[in-house]
């Protein structure tokens, strides 16, 4: 590591991304266990003088005030969250496996067409989703796959699957061919050197892209919310936009569901972190 | 043990780029043939040719005997060992030795025996058991070259194996290789750039260039007979001088003109091909072939340039001088055109010659050069090639 001198510039600087980026997330954090009255009181109040939990028990269903809807709450919540955690999980499956052999062929191998298929995967990668949302939608409606867990992983592969088989295309290409040709001179056909060989190489990239197509699915809102319109698909992501209720806003019980939405992609980013970065700089290994 | 045949073997990609043209070379049973030439001259594509790693466009090859040009790399029964290791890293040292046995599901007791016996030979028993990334430079390289013995192959294929290793490793590894080859009596075809390895280690050389086999011999007869001139400036430090001249027979005794000064020529030497008298000709002289006149054990007659010491580089074991003859311009219209393009040393009107350490020649001296003429050597200006 080389150390900097420190400069006051400089700290103010790091001050203020660090205040801009960790700034809502705290005051998210403090009023999830505020009670209502300090939270709505004018001039706010930003150390709360009572610890509440209540909005943590209204989503998960431990007491809480005892309201029907705060039962109610509990289980869209967790049912929510359950949703996120299969879609992310399934789509993330599904991009890896074709993004890591796409990416790893366009980087290694020469075949007829290569340069053609290639671009016309990452051309499609120019279209938002929001061009091609109305025409998606009656697509899905036609093949019944609105509303459906299936129809999410659909979508978000093909959404996601292009910048995936870049990003690793870009990763293989900076690995050393020689271990390859190595283990097909030792003996290997190329699926078996594939297998024993060039897969454990490319660990250290899988599983960086593993985490970043985890946190890209996990974020994900446009696509949902036109596409899961039930409690049956609906990710935490859209739910928590629900929970404002028509005449008010339940602040704590919002910010304490923006909290427990975070724990899954926090999890996964700081026990990848070191992996991510590497890929995201964009160097092997 | 086996021989390597390539015949009329080529390369075209699909570009239309042709990195090696249709090529003759035959490797014998057990030989070490070092194919040499500057990068882009086609060498490593060869070599990735005969492991199946390249598919030829082209020719056939054979090992020992059997025809493997469409052969996967894996039933050509040959070992390679690249220029950055190309260990597996995932795997211990131990295993990266084993894997190609136990890929071929060879029976559990051999494969310790072989690691064990590869490993002593090549003093990497204290490494077994940890991963390539743990590993000096040195050491990798031993582990590649275990991984291909334990194979026990047909030949040994290496590409540029010690040109990641620091000067003085280098030339440990190399007398390793060439002891462990000789004992071995493994065929191998062992690519490089750096032409003292190829000196020193090959039994033959194959000189490529732009994807052309240009010459093949051993070291010796590449050094001493050069088939063109750029072999002749490839080969050896500092390269070899090759100036424009002149050469004449008609008045009896041949005599060639270097920049104004004649010498002459012993008539074994000149080219029995026919030609122009007299005719411009390229004169290729070793460096060493040029010795100081006040300390020459050469017959002080006859073949004498003199110029001026404009630069002196003392190597410790010798002195390289580079010498000019005051004459900028050459004979019009001998100017030859591979001399720049081999990079040799000596431009026209310039010598670079190579005394003993004990001269006492410096920087603005002027002094006289007697040539070995027996050692003189002539190329076409045209095409470069020697005139025999």
């Amino acid at each position: 590591m080389r150390r900097y001198r420190a400069n006051w510039p400089r700290r103010v600087v790091i001050a203020g991304l660090v205040v801009w980026s960790v700034g809502p997330i705290l005051v998210a954090l403090v009023t999830s266990v505020s009670t209502t009255a300090e939270v709505e009181a004018s001039p706010p109040v930003w150390i709360p003088t009572h610890l509440s939990l209540s909005g943590y028990s209204a989503l998960l269903g431990h007491g809480g005030t005892g309201t029907s809807r705060a039962g109610s709450e509990a289980g869209s919540f967790l049912r929510s969250m359950l949703n996120s955690g299969m879609v992310t999980l399934e789509a993330t499956a599904v991009i890896l496996i074709l993004a890591v052999l796409a990416g790893y062929a366009f980087a290694r191998l020469r075949f007829p067409g290569r340069r053609i298929i290639m671009a016309l995967v990452f051309l499609t990668l120019i279209a938002p989703v929001f061009a091609v949302a109305t025409p998606l939608f009656r697509i899905m409606a036609d093949l019944r796959l609105i509303d459906t867990q299936l129809g999410l992983v659909l979508l978000y592969v093909s959404a996601f699957v292009p910048l995936a088989i870049w990003m690793f295309m870009n990763y293989c290409r900076d690995l050393p061919p020689e271990p390859e040709d190595a283990a097909l001179i030792d003996g290997c056909t190329r699926l078996q050197a594939l297998w024993k060989v060039v897969l454990p190489q490319m660990l250290p990239g899988i599983v960086a892209l593993l985490g970043i197509l985890f946190l890209i699915v996990w974020s994900q809102f446009l696509i949902p919310l036109i596409f899961a319109t039930t409690l049956s698909t609906k990710p935490v992501t859209v739910l928590i936009t629900e929970l404002v209720g028509k005449n008010t806003v339940p602040y704590s019980v919002l910010d304490a569901a923006g909290i427990l939405a975070m724990i899954p992609p926090t999890f996964i980013a700081v026990a990848l972190n070191r992996h991510i970065r590497g890929m995201l700089a964009g160097t092997a290994g | 043990m086996a021989g390597i045949t390539l015949e009329q073997l080529a390369k075209r990609y699909d570009d239309a780029v042709q990195a090696v043209f249709p090529l003759d070379l035959s490797v014998e049973d057990g030989e070490l043939m070092v194919l040499i030439g500057p990068s882009g001259s086609g060498k490593t594509t060869v070599l990735r040719m005969i492991a199946g790693l390249e598919e030829a466009t082209g020719g056939s090859i054979r090992i020992g005997g059997r025809d493997v040009t469409t052969t996967a790399p894996r039933d050509r029964d040959i070992a390679m060992v690249f220029q950055n290791y190309g260990l597996y890293p995932h795997l211990k040292v131990r295993d990266n030795l084993s894997f190609g046995l136990r890929v071929r599901h060879v029976e559990r007791q051999v494969i310790e025996e072989r690691v064990a016996e590869a490993a002593r030979m090549l003093g990497i028993v204290p490494l077994l058991d940890r991963r390539p990334r743990q590993l000096s430079g040195g050491e990798r390289q031993r582990v590649a070259m275990g991984r291909a013995i334990v194979r026990e192959p047909a030949a040994f294929l290496m590409d540029e194996p010690l040109s990641n290793l620091d000067a003085k490793l280098r030339i440990q590894m190399r007398n390793d290789l060439v002891s462990l080859q000789r004992r071995l009596g493994t065929t191998t075809v062992y690519v490089t750039h750096d032409q003292i390895e190829a000196m020193t280690m090959g039994d033959r050389v194959a000189v490529l260039d732009h994807g052309v086999l240009q010459q093949v011999g051993t070291p010796r007869d590449l050094y001493d007979s050069p088939c063109n001139a750029f072999v002749a400036g490839f080969l050896g430090y500092p390269s070899m001088n090759l100036l424009p001249g002149t050469l004449s027979t008609s008045s009896g005794v041949p005599t060639v003109t270097i920049c104004g000064f004649e010498l002459s020529v012993p008539m074994d030497r000149v080219p029995v091909e026919a030609g122009g008298d007299p005719r411009a000709v390229v004169v290729g002289l070793r460096p060493e072939a040029c010795e100081e006149a006040r300390s020459t054990r050469l017959a002080p007659t006859g073949a004498r340039l003199s110029g001026l010491a404009h630069r002196v580089e003392t190597l410790g074991a010798d002195v390289v001088v580079h010498l000019r003859f005051g004459c900028t311009s050459p004979d019009p219209g001998t100017t030859p055109p591979m001399v720049d393009e081999v990079g040799t040393e000596g431009t026209a009107g310039e010598l670079v010659a190579r005394f003993d350490r004990r001269t006492s020649t410096r920087e603005g001296d002027r002094l006289d050069v007697v040539i070995d003429t027996d050692r003189l050597i002539f190329f076409d200006p045209g095409t470069g090639d020697a005139l025999r």
